[in-house]
């Protein structure tokens, strides 16, 4: 708790906290929030053309999105850091903020999974069945949880310490 | 002006309804960063091939995909309907808001554009071709347009005064 309270005491993290340039915490939260559209935007293409969208689509394109799904994970990693510092006691200790990590973690991996999966897929494109597609949902699902998780970080707010 | 009418709004009994249950606002603001997320993500893949990337996918496999974009959109119109009738006031004065409905209306009638007056000659373009500049254009224009609405809707809070 000390080295949070440490961290949040830090010359980056007041400037984040308490600039009122939109370059400090609205303008990262901006960037937060492009990373999710490029990283669960990328990852919802993938999913819905293993749901069976946009046929048209060969399976082995799909690997054009993978490379913009990690981009959009490198700036909300770095974006994600940023905030946490800012607010590093409170978000801490909110067991929502756990929940997103966690959700994100799952969903991460099951795109690494999926990802495989086109590839043997695309010399035999009946190999893609019915795990692909279960796959495909959980992974929307996991997604829509973790942003939900995200946004409910505000709301779920610690009650401020008592005083003693 | 505005603020009468936004004082009006508050005073129906669909604001009031509205702000009666309190989880209703968080979960609406989830569900609009899950439309972003679909409408941005699909979208912003058409205009990127618009501009020229990914030029061995055909521009008809990628729009196959829009009808999710427009699940999308539909999920943030009505979640944002819930946000403007809920509570108006933040809004009405609230430059960032104004900026927003801008750009929405800009990324529209560019979408509207294209699909009536450059549609059917998508079909035209075989594999691996170029894009007309016509096309680039229209793609530029969308893309910036989408993320200028993401920024405004973001900054709702920080340069205007809502949250």
């Amino acid at each position: 708790m000390e080295f949070l309270a440490s961290i949040e005491a830090s010359p980056l993290a007041e400037w984040i906290r308490l600039s009122p340039s939109l370059w400090a915490y609205p303008g990262i939260l901006t960037f937060h929030t492009l990373g999710l559209a490029i990283l669960v935007g990328a990852n919802a293409v993938v999913d819905l053309r293993l749901l069976g969208v946009g046929k048209g689509l060969p399976l082995s394109k799909l690997d054009s999105f993978f490379p913009a799904m990690w981009l959009g994970f490198a700036i909300n990693a770095i974006s994600g850091v940023l905030l946490f510092i800012s607010d590093a006691t409170n978000k801490a200790t909110q067991p929502i903020f756990y929940v997103k990590l966690g959700l994100i973690a799952v969903a991460l991996v099951i795109a690494g999974v999926m990802r495989r999966m086109i590839g043997e897929a695309t010399s035999d494109p009946a190999a893609l069945s019915p795990r692909a597609r279960t796959l495909a949902t959980v992974s929307l699902v996991l997604w829509a949880a973790a942003i939900t998780a995200g946004r409910f970080m505000a709301y779920l707010n610690n009650e401020p310490p008592e005083v003693i | 002006m505005e603020q009468s009418f936004a004082t009006w709004l508050h005073a129906t009994a669909l604001s009031q309804a509205i702000n009666y249950y309190p989880w209703l606002w968080p979960i609406c603001e989830s569900l609009h960063f899950i439309g972003l997320a679909l409408l941005v993500g699909i979208t912003g893949t058409l205009d990127l091939r618009l501009l020229g990337f990914m030029r061995s996918v055909s521009i008809s496999a990628i729009r196959d995909f829009m009808p999710w974009a427009i699940v999308g959109f539909a999920i943030n119109l009505v979640t944002g309907l819930v946000f403007f009738i809920g509570l108006p006031r933040q809004y009405v004065d609230n430059v960032a808001f104004y900026g927003k409905m801008f750009f929405l209306l800009v990324a529209g009638l560019n979408a509207m554009f294209f699909e009536t007056r450059l549609g059917s000659r998508v079909l035209t373009l075989g594999p691996g071709e170029d894009t007309p500049p016509s096309f680039k254009i229209v793609g530029a224009l969308s893309l910036f347009s989408w993320l200028a609405v993401l920024y405004f809707g973001r900054m709702l809070p920080f340069i205007g005064n809502s949250f």
